[in-house]
Formats: C-alpha cells, structure tokens, sequence
C-alpha cells in the first residue's frame, strides 16, 4: 500500500517537508466488534418484546424482565450500543484518513471505547432494574448520564484534536457531519437530563409538565437527527464514494444538504406533541420546519444514489452497494414519511398508534443497519487485511434483511393504521365504534406475529453478517501491516490565497498559521452556536409561564403516597405503553374524558405523556374504577380482560413500601419548586395514613386484608388521583381519602 | 423561586426574534458561499478527498 | 495504489462533477414546501392552523351533540317490564353482559369487584328502574361506568333485562350482601 521505505521526515524535491505517520485501526477494529455484539443483543430484546406484544406470557413472569423495562433497553441499546459504535466505528476509520493523521491521542481513543462500553453495560444493568428517568431515550439516571457527558467529551477532544493535527487542508463534508453530530449530541444531552437526584438512582428532571415534554421532545426529535441521521450521512459521504469508486454526486449539494439540516432539523421537535398541551405556535412550528426538511433530505437521498451514475452494473454483483443502495432508499422513505407525520392532520391518526414504530423501523433497520452492514463489508478485508470469508453470505444478508425489514414494517404500518381507525371510529349512533379498548389491541396481534417473523428474518441476517465477520477474523494475518503514510507537513500558506499569501512559509507570522489552525475550532463553535441559539428561540418562549400555561387553581401536588406510587408507575415503564394526555379530539375525549390542559402538569417532574397507546390512556384514570379492581387487575389484567396483552404485576401485594425514601422524595420535589408546605416534615406519616385508608377499603368491598404497608396501595393511590384535580371543587387536601372513592 | 418564574422575568423574547433574523442571513450567506463561481475549484477537489487514504487532496502548501 | 488509479482516471474522463444539477422536480419541490410553510405559517389561502384546535374541538363537538343527542331515553317501569318480558331482549342482554360486565360482577352474577346481582340487597334501589338508571348513569364513587355513554339505548334496556332475570339464581360463589335487601 504505502512506500514504507522510507524513514523519517524528508524533503522532497520542491522543499515540502514530508512527514510520516500511519493510521489508528485498532481501535477501528475494537469498535467494529462492540457494533456487531450489542447489535444482536439490542436486536434480540427487540425480538423478546415483539413477543410480549403478541403474547403477555412473553413477559416471562419476571419484573425485570416485563415489557415496560425491556423497551427503554431494546431503544437504548439499538440507538447508543449499535448505531453508536457503528458511527464510532467508521468516524475513527475516515476521519483519520480524511484529515491524514492519526487520532489525537490512542489514550483518549482506548477511553472513548472502554467509557462506551462501560455506560452500555450500566445500561443493560440499571433498565432491567427499573432505574430510569421516564424520558424517552434518555431513561438512564444521572451516574450514567456524568459518565456519557465524559465519555462524550473525551470523544470530542480527541476528535478536535485530530483536525487540528490534519495534514488536509480543506475539511471534506463527512467530517462536517460528524462535527455538527458530536457538539449537537452533547447539548441535547446535558439540558434534557438536568435533574435534582433524590438517591444514588434516582432524579427528578428539573423541568415539568409541558416545558418538560418540549425538552424532551427536542431531544428525542434531535437524537434521531444527530445520533442516527447526521453521523451516517458523514458516513455514507465516506463510504458511499469509495465503494462506488467516484467522487459524491454533487459536492455542492451536499453543503447544503448539511447546512440545511443543521439549521431546520433543531426546530422540528415539537412535531412530537401536536394535538398535546403544548402550545399551539410550538406544534405549528415543529410543522412546518418538518416540511421544510423534506426536500434537504431527498437531496442527500439522491446525492448518495446518484453517487453509483454510470455504475449501476456494479450493484448486480456487489452486495456492500445493495445494501448501501435499500440504505439510502430507506433514508429517504422515512425523510418522506417524517414530514408527512408532522402534518397535524395526519399526526392525529398516527400519533400514539404503530405507524410511528413502523416509521422508526424503516429508517432504523434500513437506513442504520443496511449502511451499517455495507460499510462494515467494506471495512472487513480492510482492517483484517485478508479476503471477505463468503461474499456468498453477505449477499444472503442482504436478501434475508431486505424480505425482513419488508415484512416488519408493512405489518406494523398496517397495525398502525388499523389501529388510529378503530380508535376515531363511530357508530351510526354517534357512539364509538370500539369503546373497549382490548377489541383495538386484539385487532393486531396476526400483525404483531407477523412482526416477530420479520424481525426474526433481520437477526437471522445479523447472525450471518457475525458468522462472516468471525471467519473473516479468523483468516487475518498474524500481525497486521501498519502502512507508513507521507504527507505534506501542516504550513499555513496556499496558493490559492492569492498574494496576500506568502510563498516561504517560514515567513508568515504565528498568528497567521494560527489562525488556520483555529478554523475547525471555529467551525465546531458556529455550529454549536446555530444549534444552541435555534434551541433557544424555541425552547425560551415556552418557558414564559405565564402565557403558555395557565395555572389552575385546583391543581395540587400529590401525595406522598402518590408521589411514591407514581416512581412506581415510573419504575415499571407504564409510560412506554400508557399515554396521560388526552388530545382535544371527539373520538378522545369521548373515550377518555375532557381533554388534558397544560395547567394540569405543572407538577409533573418528568412529565409522562407518552408516546404510544399500546394500553389505553390513563390522563383520567383516577376514580374509574374502584380500588379493588386495581388490585385485581394489578394481579391478573387477564382476569379483568381476557384479551389483554398487559404483563401481571402480582409483587405489588408482596413488595412492602420502603417508607425511609419517601421523604427523600418528597424533599426533592420540594427542591423543584413544588409547594409542599407541611408535607416536607411529615410526609411519612401522611403516606402511612393515606395508605390505611386505602388498605381498609380494599378489605371492605372484599378484597385481601394487609395491605396497607404493600406498593399496591401506592401504585393505586397514584392511579385514583390520575386527571381529578381539574374538576375537584376545592384544592384535594393533601392527607386524608377524601379522593378515594 | 421555580425556574419559570425566573426566565419568565428575564425578558429573553427580544432574542428569540434576534435570532430568527440572524437565522436567515446566515443561511442566505451559506448559500451564496456554495454557489460562488470562484467555490467551483474547491469543491472539485475537495469531492475527491475520500478517495484516496494517502495522498492530501489539498496540503496546506503545495507548490504547484 | 487502487484508489490512486481510479482517482486518475477520474480526471482524465474529464468528468464534470460539481456542476450537476438537480432534477427540476425537486428544485420545485424545495421552493413548495417553503411556500407552503409561509402560506401556513400567515394563514393564507385556507391552509393554517384558522381558528385553533381548541376552537376546532369545540365546533365539532357542538355540531356533534347537536346531530347525536346521546340522552338514553326515560323509560318507565312497565315498559322496562315489557321488554324483560321479552325473552329475545334477555337473551340479547346477556350477550352484553358477557363482554362488559362479567369482570366486577362474575358471569353468573355472583359479584367480585361489584356487588352480588342475584341476591336481594341493593345498593342503590332495587326496581327495575334503578337498574336502568344506575347501568346507563353509572356510579362513579364506586366505580361503575356509564355505560349509556357507550352501549346503545336498546343494548342498556336488554342488559338490565337480563341482570333482572338474574333475580334469585344460585351463583358458584356469591359475594356477601351489599346495601338494603328490597322485596321483588
């Protein structure tokens, strides 16, 4: 490959100083393994609660196997294990070459991949746990998220570093991408997960209800755009090229392509929470930026495939290019369909139901895994310096993945769809075609088999790209060949300067080559700052209490019975399967009652609207049904309704309330800003007597006997005070049963 | 003190408006950036960076 | 030295890279949507969000409630008597027992989480029209739906004939007696 004669620095012909320096692959090859390991395990907990949705029994019985914690952690492992080494994997490769220079410091590239794994392994252990923040994407408590903030932060220096070491004078579009993705990533994460901690695991955000739902919301949107779509575009603008053996389809377009994303995707977030309590002008805003999306994205879309002009033929033989190619075509159905979602008429009908998992899915197992897939069948001969072990296999990959990724999301689109139909269905009556929620759940579970079928066929495939990646392994040499590079030593001069330039460099002043050293530095600092200053044309006008939401009188905190039952609820994942937010729809609030007002969450520390109806909403749940059909249905959802999918919680009648923490609950509450007056000193007391109460109604309507000192009693005090504030007459008293039907 | 009520009276709306503004220009002077005729060279070369692993497309000095 | 050649190649074909451009349709598709999001954003031409979705909630919902008066209608004892005399409204009404109210009060009416229906006691009256009244209205303190919101007013009428016929059956487990015991 390289002239590895020669030695040491040297100077051509023309004077240039030539330097000499190879490339980092071994952390390359380490990311690469990380990729392919917890993707099969994320993908294999996709596969375990794909099961549980067709069949409860799936939940094995077990609380730390239910579906409620199994989610976050198939969500987490697939987006940060998988997709993020995958990025990781293939940045340290093209940045290195891209920039010719070896990675800043191994050091601090060893500590990016073991602080990786670490968090990764943290996670698998903390989710089953049941130690979660309850917002979307971010459900890991706050040891974890210091340690992704330093781990982050390592990443980026070392990255900042690199460029400012580049022997490349220009910074090509993919190194763009990574920039924008890596600053981007690092303020989402640390303003959604500020939180007060009330324990070594557990923390309250620091923002509520509707200001809480919209940090959220511009975190998850952002997440999708700078973790899984931004880093694969720097990807595909590498890797695409060379697979293809031509230049990018359009250079130009892909400035704009990026520039277009960093400026419009920041904004599109509130898309997330149309119809909600959030305030009007933000949800028009989400909107209309998500439309404007679309053409940028099919920009990049066609970019990438039009990279393979005059050498489609390749495609026929070559599976690294089919996979790129159902890649890039999946990146730009789910640009489509994202805008389309975000169009509030059409969210109405998605929202909450299967399309938006669907929708995940395409660009998910398409986009993400099949460029993951080619790039890593590209890398394999690379950096295991021998032959792909079966290209045979790999072209099996590809089909099995294609046929899967069909098959999953065209069932779940139709589940999706069946599903937002049932629910806003009326009778010739004027009464709701389906009011039992179970007859829109029992509708899709051929669709929910089906499901498991695809995602079957995705791991089958994953399992062959292993086997592959194993063998292909096996056969590398018994030391790898690390090629000396040649480049020319960083100078500040360029003729293309013009004749401020100076030809000698040894002329120019220091701050003149400073000052190309500082440009990838000024670069980081302006998109940083267009990322922050659109974050806070958002975020700050919903801050502005006063006039997005207004206050209600009736409005109380809970209990601190409620409170704990409610870090139940939050423990268990209810959120990922019940919504608490009731849409001003007739078919809503005809199911469900009068609809949610932004005044109702202002002591919702997190918020827990949801995002998805797999269970119905439970915004007005409180006083529905009696006490007793709680502990029932706690114990058995099947008994109470043959068809449900929900996983039993009989531990609750067993689990006994650590009464100790209450206070510490209540305390950090209070911390927040939530007026707890006397309830801070006395808060477990009032929790013990609020728990008898319920306890002795159980017994009386005939229900089990002892309760009051069990989790049940706080999981259905939260229950029975769920969405009553609004039309209690007088402030709920904060102790007493006065609530309790 | 809650932290709405803090950024409630901070008065930072001014900025939001600010930005917008700033919004704009930026990206009209991005766009201006990319389609400059003078930018044409650049980008030619800068397409063909992938390409090759061992040979800068554009050394910060080259004499050419 | 692969990539070296292909690169050279490149420039020898002389291929214009840099000046493609895009096909016409998505330049047009590019100026759309932002028309569109101006358009939308200023209320223009009937796109936008116009009054607002609350407002939009409330139209609907009043034109809804005019169209649907969704008032189960009054009926009187012996017109409730007539229709349990019925037995194909009996029969009628045990089909919708059997797919709303079997989980509190058990499928042979011997209770659970609600009351016994097959004894003497009530809770809330024991006539035929209490029954009806308590099915349709629901009680809300103790957990029992409306269920006039959501069955039809037939459907309320044959399920309280049908919880009438339960009168004096012999449950497998019957849960003690609620309320007053009423005489039938």
């Amino acid at each position: 490959m390289a002239d590895s004669a020669s030695t040491g620095t040297v100077q051509d012909g023309t004077g240039v100083i030539m330097e000499e320096f190879s490339y980092d692959d071994a952390i390359v090859r380490k990311f690469l393994f990380a990729t392919v390991i917890w993707g099969t395990v994320g993908m294999l907990v996709g596969l375990l609660i794909a099961l549980q949705m067709a069949d409860p029994r799936f939940n094995l019985g077990l609380s730390f196997t239910s579906f409620g914690r199994l989610r976050p952690l198939h969500t987490n492992a697939v987006i940060f294990a998988f997709a993020g080494n995958a990025f990781f994997c293939g940045a340290y490769y093209s940045t290195q070459r891209l920039l010719k220079a070896r990675m800043f410091s191994d050091a601090l590239s060893k500590f990016h991949f073991w602080g990786w794994q670490a968090i990764i392994v943290a996670a698998a252990v903390t989710l089953p746990l049941g130690l979660t923040q309850a917002k979307e994407y971010a459900e890991l408590e706050w040891p974890i998220d210091l340690a992704i903030a330093v781990v982050w932060v390592a990443f980026a220096i070392n990255f900042i570093g690199t460029m400012i070491r580049r022997r490349e004078r220009h910074l090509y579009v993919a190194i763009w991408f990574y920039i924008a993705s890596i600053v981007t990533v690092a303020v989402l994460h640390i303003f959604n997960n500020l939180s007060v901690p009330a324990g070594a695991f557990k923390s309250y955000s620091l923002y509520a209800g509707v200001q809480d739902a919209f940090m959220q919301w511009w975190y998850g949107h952002n997440a999708v755009a700078f973790f899984l779509t931004t880093p694969f575009l720097g990807l595909m603008y590498y890797f695409m090229p060379k697979a293809a053996g031509g230049p990018v389809f359009s250079y130009r377009l892909s400035i704009l392509h990026f520039w277009s994303l960093v400026f419009l995707y920041i904004w599109a977030g509130p898309h997330h929470l149309h119809y909600t309590a959030l305030p009007e002008w933000a949800s028009t805003v989400g909107m209309l930026f998500s439309v404007m999306l679309w053409a940028p994205s099919w920009g990049g879309m066609i970019n990438g495939l039009l990279t393979l002009r005059g050498a489609w033929q390749k495609v026929v033989d070559d599976p690294i290019l089919k996979f790129f190619v159902v890649g890039i075509t999946a990146y730009g159905m789910s640009t489509f369909e994202g805008p389309m979602l975000s169009i509030k008429s059409v969210n109405a009908l998605a929202h909450y139901t299967d399309w938006i998992i669907a929708h995940v899915h395409t660009g998910a197992l398409g986009w993400n895994g099949f460029m993951t897939f080619g790039m890593i069948y590209w890398l394999l001969p690379r950096i295991f310096q021998t032959k792909l072990f079966s290209k045979k296999l790999a072209e099996l990959h590809f089909w099995i993945g294609t046929f899967g990724i069909i098959l999953y999301v065209v069932a779940i689109y139709s589940a999706g769809v069946t599903q937002g139909l049932m629910w806003r269905a009326f009778d010739a009556t004027g009464r709701l075609t389906y009011p039992d929620f179970v007859e829109t759940v029992t509708r899709l579970i051929p669709m929910y088999w089906t499901r498991v079928a695809g995602g079957s066929l995705f791991i089958v495939g994953m399992l062959l790209f292993s086997y592959n990646i194993l063998r292909t392994w096996q056969s590398r040499p018994a030391r790898y060949d690390v090629p000396v590079v040649k480049a020319p030593r960083l100078t500040p001069v360029h003729r293309e300067d013009g004749p401020k330039a100076a030809p000698i460099a040894g002329l120019l002043p220091a701050a003149v080559h400073r000052s190309w050293e500082r440009k990838p530095i000024l670069f980081t600092v302006l998109t940083a700052l267009t990322v922050i200053v659109a974050s806070l044309f958002e975020i700050i006008p919903t801050f502005l209490i006063k006039s997005n939401v207004p206050t209600i009188a009736s409005v109380t905190p809970y209990t601190p019975l409620e409170l704990y039952g409610r870090d139940i609820y939050i423990r268990e994942g209810c959120v990922n399967c019940h919504s608490q937010m009731i849409r001003p729809l007739r078919y809503e609030t005809e199911r469900y009652g009068e609809y949610s007002k932004p005044g109702e969450s202002v002591y919702e520390h997190p918020f827990l609207w949801g995002s998805r109806r797999i269970g119905p909403d439970l915004a007005r749940e409180g006083g529905k049904y009696p006490n007793l059909w709680h502990v029932r249905h706690f114990a058995n959802p099947q008994e109470i309704a043959a068809n449900s999918i929900m996983p039993s919680y009989p531990q609750f009648a067993t689990t006994p309330i650590p009464w100790a923490v209450i206070p510490k609950r209540v305390d950090a509450m209070a911390m927040l800003g939530v007026p707890y007056g006397e309830a801070i000193n006395n808060a477990e007391a009032m929790a013990r007597t609020q728990a008898a109460a319920i306890a002795a109604d159980i017994e009386a309507s005939g229900g089990p006997a002892g309760l009051e000192d069990r989790e049940i009693v706080a999981i259905i005090a939260y229950m029975q005070r769920l969405g009553r504030d609004i039309s209690a007459p007088t402030a709920v008293a904060l102790v007493g049963d006065g609530e309790q039907p | 003190m809650k932290l709405s009520d803090i950024m409630s009276n901070a008065g930072l709306s001014v900025f939001a408006e600010v930005a917008l503004v700033l919004f704009v220009l930026a990206f009209l002077g991005i766009i201006w950036w990319v389609f400059r005729p003078g930018n044409a060279r650049r980008w030619e070369s800068d397409a063909q960076m992938p390409l090759d692993d061992l040979h800068p497309q554009q050394p910060r000095q080259r004499e050419e | 030295m692969s990539d070296k050649d292909r690169l050279i190649e490149h420039e020898y074909d002389g291929i214009q890279e840099y000046d493609n451009p895009m096909p016409r349709w998505w330049v047009i598709a590019f100026w759309a949507t932002i028309v569109f999001s101006v358009a939308y954003a200023l209320n223009l031409g009937g796109i936008g969000t116009g009054p607002g979705r609350i407002a939009e909630y409330e139209t609907d919902m009043a034109a809804w409630r005019a169209a649907y008066p969704q008032e189960t209608p009054v009926l009187s004892a012996e017109a409730l008597l007539a229709v349990a005399a019925e037995p194909t409204s009996v029969a009628a009404g045990q089909a919708v027992y059997e797919v709303n109210c079997v989980a509190c009060h058990a499928a042979d009416g011997g209770g659970g989480i609600g009351p016994n229906l097959t004894d003497a006691f009530w809770i809330h009256g024991g006539a035929i029209t209490d029954l009806y009244v308590v099915i349709t209205e629901g009680v809300l303190a103790k957990g029992m739906p409306p269920w006039g919101r959501t069955l039809a007013a037939e459907d309320v009428a044959a399920v309280t004939s049908y919880v009438w016929s339960l009168y004096g059956t012999t449950p497998a487990a019957p849960k003690d007696p609620e309320g007053d015991p009423v005489e039938r």
